[in-house]
């Protein structure tokens, strides 16, 4: 075959056209969506300016200003595909149409392919659409925003490739069927955007800090990503919430050293070696849940933090300071009341006043049924019961936690605790 | 990464089809096919003859070469193409432009994007449940 051993192309120059790939291609995937109004003919465009520059900075040179190049290669092969398949009857004319009003003067054309912060905010929040579903927009914005490939997320999900590529394809058709790519949000929608995009990133550091799945109890692939989007957001987004989420990704994988032993089981949080936890990450955490708290109205992510923060102050764990948990609990049940926030509430609460008192609140959860079938409400009832000397009701929820857990090194911590008590 | 791309149709669909109509079809594939040709990621875009094919296999510990292919079946592989793509969903775009994924609605055409040789990397470590 043709590709991959072009001998036309120094390797010199491939390796260039390589880092440029490496260090662009997003930003330059995000302008070009903003100027042919449709991803998944940016994709395609943005595939076209690479092999162009594979074919043509050899002899020419590196120009000097890559990113516009590549831009502007990329609209014009687009604008070349579309009008060729026009002619094919298979093919909707309208995108050309779209492409037509586009600007036409060269000043104009040069401001239009510079590259502007705002088109990588725009490409976030098309992936992170909430007409698409939750699993189509993790899928989307690992493929589209931070360059994981299709098999990549398939393996940090556990689910077939097949499956996400089905995601993706079905997604980019639900966008391009209601148009629903390229505007920026309103003002107005902006704070319910905004929601799904920090819920997004947040569900793929979540899965990433404790895999649902697996042998792994973190999968560092995608908490890193998922820092790394939270980061970009940030930038991007600077806002009380944004800072909240980062702050608690950071301040939560801080402690990723301490939380497996070398064999990879669980090491709680009591027992963990606190020097190990990363200082600097904690520091960053620490700065940002201050300027959360100070830029603005505080919310979910920022409260969550603000608890992050508190442990990960606490010079031991019997310098927790259980009152303040309790009283961040109080406050975030009051933006988010559901009954999992109630439940780590509820172990909070066992910790301030007594494993007893704990109890009887988890036992006021399960009874309304809400969570009967959440591994971890079984597992907090059973360590309470544990430190209350309630054996065999400790045993009996150890059973049922096992019962329902998915991921290995969760079910080995489970599996001992419930030994322990036979 | 390559994937094999296999191009289906259905003998029943190929029967009903006039000679005119086939003749319409086949000029609709050209643009098509020189689309995919001229995209750089399409290593081989290949028509299959339905007859005439031979099947081996060993048996009683002897080769042998039997008249008829492997499968018999109403859907048949008529096209195959392999493409080097960034990741399935890259190979998903590119063979979307082949004449089995994009014509003959009506007489069961479809194209299969299957990975090529790299299906141990995602086995491992519990990559498919």
């Amino acid at each position: 075959m043709e590709y991959g051993s072009d001998t036309s192309t120094p390797g010199d120059t491939r390796s260039l056209v390589e880092s440029v790939y490496r260090s662009e291609s997003r930003r330059v995937l995000a302008t070009l969506v903003r100027l042919l109004g449709d991803l998944e003919l940016a994709e395609e465009a943005l595939q076209e300016a690479f092999r162009a520059a594979l074919e043509q900075w050899p002899a020419g040179g590196l120009p000097g200003n890559p990113r516009a190049w590549l831009v502007s290669t990329g609209r014009f092969k687009a604008i070349d595909a579309l009008r060729r398949r026009s002619r094919i009857d298979y093919w909707d004319g309208e995108r050309l149409e779209a492409m037509s009003a586009a600007p036409a003067g060269n000043a104009e054309m040069e401001r239009a392919i510079e590259y502007i912060p705002d088109d990588q905010l725009r490409l976030v929040f098309i992936c992170c659409h909430p007409e698409l579903s939750q699993d189509a927009q993790v899928a989307l914005t690992l493929r589209e925003v931070c360059d994981l490939t299709t098999e990549e997320i398939a393996h940090a999900f556990l689910v077939r490739a097949s499956t996400v590529a089905q995601r993706i394809v079905r997604a980019k058709a639900t966008l391009r069927a209601r148009k629903l790519a390229v505007e920026l949000p309103s003002a107005q929608e902006l704070p319910h955007r905004i929601d799904a995009v920090l819920r997004t990133i947040y569900l793929v550091f979540n899965e990433g800090y404790a895999a649902s799945g697996g042998t792994r109890l973190i999968r560092t692939d995608l908490t890193g990503e998922a820092i790394r989007l939270g980061r970009l957001v940030v930038e991007l987004l600077p806002d009380s919430e944004t800072y909240g989420l980062l702050a608690l990704m950071l301040l939560q994988d801080s402690r990723r050293e301490a939380r497996v032993t070398d064999d990879g089981d669980v090491v709680l949080l009591e027992d963990q070696d606190r020097s190990r936890w990363n200082r600097n990450q904690i520091q960053e955490g620490l700065e940002l849940v201050k300027r959360a708290v100070a830029s603005g109205t505080v919310g979910g992510y920022t409260v969550q933090a603000a608890i992050a923060a508190e442990h990960a102050a606490a010079a031991d764990y019997t310098a927790t300071r259980w009152e303040r948990i309790v009283a961040l609990y109080d406050l975030l049940l009051r933006i988010e009341p559901t009954p999992v926030v109630e439940l780590n509430r509820a172990v909070a609460v066992g910790m301030r006043d007594g494993a007893e008192e704990g109890l009887r609140l988890v036992e006021e959860i399960l009874a309304r049924g809400d969570l009967s079938d959440f591994h971890l409400l079984h597992a907090a009832r059973a360590d309470l019961c544990r430190r209350a000397g309630l054996r065999e009701q400790a045993h009996h929820s150890y059973r049922r936690a096992l019962e329902l857990a998915g991921q290995e090194p969760e079910r080995r911590f489970l599996q001992r605790r419930m030994r322990e008590m036979e | 990464m390559k994937y094999l791309c296999l191009g289906y149709y259905t003998v029943d669909g190929r029967d009903r089809l006039t000679r005119d109509e086939y003749a319409a079809i086949v000029a609709r594939c050209g643009p098509l096919d020189a689309e995919l040709r001229g995209c750089g990621k399409a290593g081989v875009v290949a028509s299959l003859v339905e007859h005439e094919v031979v099947t081996l296999r060993t048996r009683a510990g002897e080769l042998s070469a039997t008249d008829g292919p492997y499968v018999e079946s109403k859907e048949q592989v008529g096209s195959f193409l392999i493409v080097e793509a960034s990741d399935l969903n890259d190979a998903v775009r590119i063979a979307s432009r082949h004449p089995a994924a994009r014509l003959g609605e009506e007489l069961g055409w479809a194209l299969e994007v299957r990975p090529i040789g790299h299906l141990e990397e995602y086995r491992r470590d519990g990559g498919i449940r």
